[in-house]
């Protein structure tokens, strides 16, 4: 064996502070990720035109689709609205995601003696053998710590609260938790759902960073056990394992926003929503073909 | 403590992402460059249209602009037409009717001068009659017939002359 299995730990690194506060390895790619995300839209948007070059093209891409996700799931009002946050988790989550497979990443840090195993002295900038996995990595997927996903899980959950008080109303809002319209039963259920709403930031952070740190413990140990060839096919695997949880993080999101500003116990809301799908789809067609009458700018 | 790398797992790393960059160069982005390019092309094709479709409205209301001023045109023709048309008849009508009021005057004067010479020739004959008569009052039945009447003739031409 040429090398040692890096050291795997839950909590994130400390790599220095300001002013007395810390900076941990996670968070400076969480910041290149926004970084990434926003160079992205940079040079998407920078020469833009009517019929789009390739980046904006890729970019346009993306944010109609979520945009049309939006609209079916929430409908053209409210779609809109939270169209926002999700294009923002998921892009976010996407890219933090996706760092797990760039080299260097929980390889490239600072020599460090206090890794378990390691000697007290560490020469070169290479290590190898014993010494392979004394550092603290300076670069640590976001994902993979569970401050970036709870965070996360928290923005989306006070998000959707905020926007249930905004479109419902305080009465009605505070209605769907502590209401005795259906008898105590009604009561009980809607504290149910009072209690869920923490749980919420539970499965939604647990989900992402289970997922997440799993995938990069496994990259590791692959990476150690069967370097280069044995390693691909999980390369594969933890791109679409990101995509698909990046994805879900968003469309949750999505999901309770939508569900946190609907009325409970309306019979015939829903009979109201689905007329409104119909009205906005049948605008959006409308919409769709006066666009080819747009004239070029 | 300085710049560590772990090398055997960093050297990995930068092989595998190589390899992945590859595969994924060669399967993974043409699909995803397909995909960008219809999209592309259906965006061209739309704006395309759009522009051709309004290129096709300006060209069809210069034309209608271009039929409008060619009937504004032939209206006004057909009506210069038909005033000259209706100068043209109201010049020979009345061409026609001043001939013919021409025909009448003249036709009157044939007729006047006629009954002139008529009635001057009664009047003639009458003139020398009661001379002869106021002669024979005169000179009594001295003259015969034919003298006389000579003589009221020579007189009648006398006054003629005289007149």
């Amino acid at each position: 064996m040429f090398g040692k299995l890096p050291h795997i730990a839950v909590p994130s690194d400390v790599l220095f502070t300001i002013g007395g506060y810390p900076v941990y390895n996670t968070f400076l790619i969480t910041i290149l990720s926004a970084l990434v995300i926003i160079g992205m839209f940079y040079i998407a948007l920078r020469k833009s035109r009517i019929i789009p070059h390739r980046a904006q093209n890729l970019v346009e891409w993306i944010f109609t689709s979520i945009l049309n996700l939006c609209y079916e799931v929430a409908g053209k009002k409210n779609g809109r609205r939270f169209f926002p946050w999700v294009l923002t988790i998921f892009l976010l989550v996407l890219i933090s995601n996706w760092w797990e497979v760039i080299p260097g990443i929980e390889t490239i840090g600072t020599k460090s003696a206090e890794v378990p195993g390691c000697p007290e002295q560490l020469s070169g900038i290479l290590l190898w053998g014993n010494s392979a996995n004394c550092i603290v990595p300076w670069l640590r997927p976001p994902s993979t710590d569970l401050n970036f996903t709870i965070a996360l899980a928290v923005i989306s959950v006070v998000a959707t609260q905020i926007y249930g008080f905004k479109v419902l109303g305080a009465g009605k809002q505070l209605g769907r938790y502590f209401t005795l319209k259906d008898g105590p039963m009604g009561l009980v259920v809607g504290l149910l759902e009072l209690a869920l709403e923490p749980l919420r930031i539970l499965s939604l952070s647990f989900r992402l960073f289970g997922n997440l740190f799993a995938g990069d413990v496994l990259l590791l140990v692959i990476g150690f056990l069967l370097p280069v060839v044995g390693v691909i096919p999980f390369y594969f695997l933890e791109l679409f394992v990101g995509f698909i949880q990046a994805f879900v993080f968003a469309f949750l999101t999505l999901i309770f926003m939508t569900l946190g500003t609907t009325a409970h116990g309306h019979e015939d809301h829903e009979e109201e929503h689905m007329a409104e799908v119909a009205h906005e789809d049948h605008a959006r067609v409308e919409h769709a073909l006066k666009r080819e009458e747009v004239p070029v700018a | 403590m300085g710049l560590g790398i772990n090398a055997p797992l960093f050297i990995s790393q930068l092989i595998t992402f190589i390899i992945l960059i590859v595969i994924l160069w060669r399967w993974a982005f043409p699909a995803l460059f397909k995909l960008l390019d219809q999209r592309e092309a259906t965006i061209r094709s739309g704006v395309e249209n759009a522009e051709r479709a309004r290129r096709e409205i300006a060209e069809a209301e210069k034309r209608v602009e271009q039929m409008l001023e060619k009937a504004r045109l032939e209206a006004q023709a057909s009506s210069a037409k038909a005033a000259q048309a209706a100068e043209y008849m109201r010049a020979q009508v009345e061409q026609q009717a001043r001939e013919r009021s021409q025909q009448i005057f003249e036709q009157a004067q044939r007729q006047i001068s006629q009954e002139f010479e008529k009635a001057r020739a009664q009047l003639r004959q009458e003139v020398a009659d009661l001379a002869v008569q106021a002669a024979e009052h005169v000179v009594g039945s001295s003259l015969d017939q034919t003298t006389s009447r000579r003589l009221a003739n020579e007189f009648v031409a006398q006054s003629r002359e005289l007149k």
